[in-house]
């Protein structure tokens, strides 16, 4: 049943990217930087761009951890709320992604070890609207659960360039991570998550 | 590499892009709101510190000029203790009445 579905997964278009990704594309460091000194001295346009230059990094971050989409969206607003509205404790503009990126991590450890017992009440929650045969929502789970045996930075990478367009130069400068580690995870990225795919798919076929 | 890619469309947080302006606007909204309140809150202290303290200030320049104007009367002899009458008593071989002592411990009637 799954086969035609994780196939679609597994030979994405190579077109294949977020459809408002070009919109604004990624601010460089500079921009950034001039961005957060306009929003410290009260500049309302500076706020919304960097709300919406950093909310899918966020949550790309976010759900690296928390592996939960809804408690990652909760965490990218309580988060981004705290550190926009406290932008003056950024000591250096120029690396304000950096610390963005810090605070939304803190938060999604944080949240991963409060909720344990009530991620798995979510699980049994989630296998509950699986019976409901959403084809959609059981390919979601199938991702989200195979995402598990990448690691935290794979799972970034691989969110940042194959979900969000991110290049690598734009991936390493975000992360602090060299151009070659990044290119890596998202190679060992990919090669777990297909292999957990096909397993997937191959255990399918043979039903 | 890029004909590598993977398909996670799925886990886009906003499929709608509609609903991503919605959001991000609704929280841009929010912080702008809470740095206002915090900014205000600050403004209002510090317009309270600032009255306080330019009170103090002249309160200050007042009791300066009027310690310039009016100096302090001499001070009053010190008084000494108990125990220092008592030496001195001693040392010029003083003998003292049942009131002087009586009145120097201050258990008089």
């Amino acid at each position: 049943m799954f086969f035609p579905l994780v196939y679609n997964i597994l030979h994405a278009p190579s077109v294949f990217c977020r459809a408002d990704r070009s919109d604004e594309g990624v601010l460089t460091g500079e921009e950034v930087e001039k961005l957060v000194k306009h929003a410290r001295s009260g500049d309302e346009g500076a706020f919304s761009r960097l709300v919406r230059a950093h909310w899918r990094a966020a949550y790309c971050c976010a759900l690296s951890i928390v592996r939960a989409p809804e408690e990652a969206r909760d965490i990218v607003q309580d988060s981004l709320l705290s550190a926009f509205s406290g932008i003056e404790g950024c000591r250096d503009p120029g690396r304000f992604s950096g610390w963005l990126l810090r605070i939304v991590r803190n938060r999604a450890l944080n949240q991963l070890k409060r909720n344990q017992l009530a991620r798995q009440t979510m699980r049994l929650a989630t296998s509950d609207q699986m019976g409901r045969g959403d084809a959609d929502f059981m390919l979601r789970d199938l991702l989200l659960t195979a995402v598990k045996c990448l690691s935290e930075q794979q799972t970034q990478v691989l969110l940042l360039h194959d979900l969000e367009g991110w290049t690598h130069a734009e991936i390493s400068a975000l992360l602090e991570v060299s151009e070659v580690m990044s290119r890596q995870s998202l190679f060992e990225a990919r090669k777990k998550l297909r292999a957990r795919l096909t397993a997937v798919t191959g255990e399918d076929s043979h039903e | 590499m890029n004909e590598d890619k993977l398909d996670l469309h799925l886990l886009d947080p906003f499929p709608d892009p509609l609903e991503f302006e919605r959001v991000t606007a609704a929280l841009t909204a929010e912080i702008l709101a809470d740095r206002a309140l915090t900014l205000s809150v600050w403004q209002s202290l510090y317009r309270r510190v600032r009255s306080a303290a330019l009170c103090a200030a002249a309160a200050a320049g007042v009791v300066l000029v009027l310690h310039n104007f009016f100096p302090q009367e001499a001070a009053a002899p010190t008084r000494y203790g108990p125990e220092y009458t008592l030496l001195t008593w001693a040392a010029t071989e003083h003998s003292p009445t049942t009131a002087e002592l009586l009145d120097l411990i201050g258990g008089g009637p």
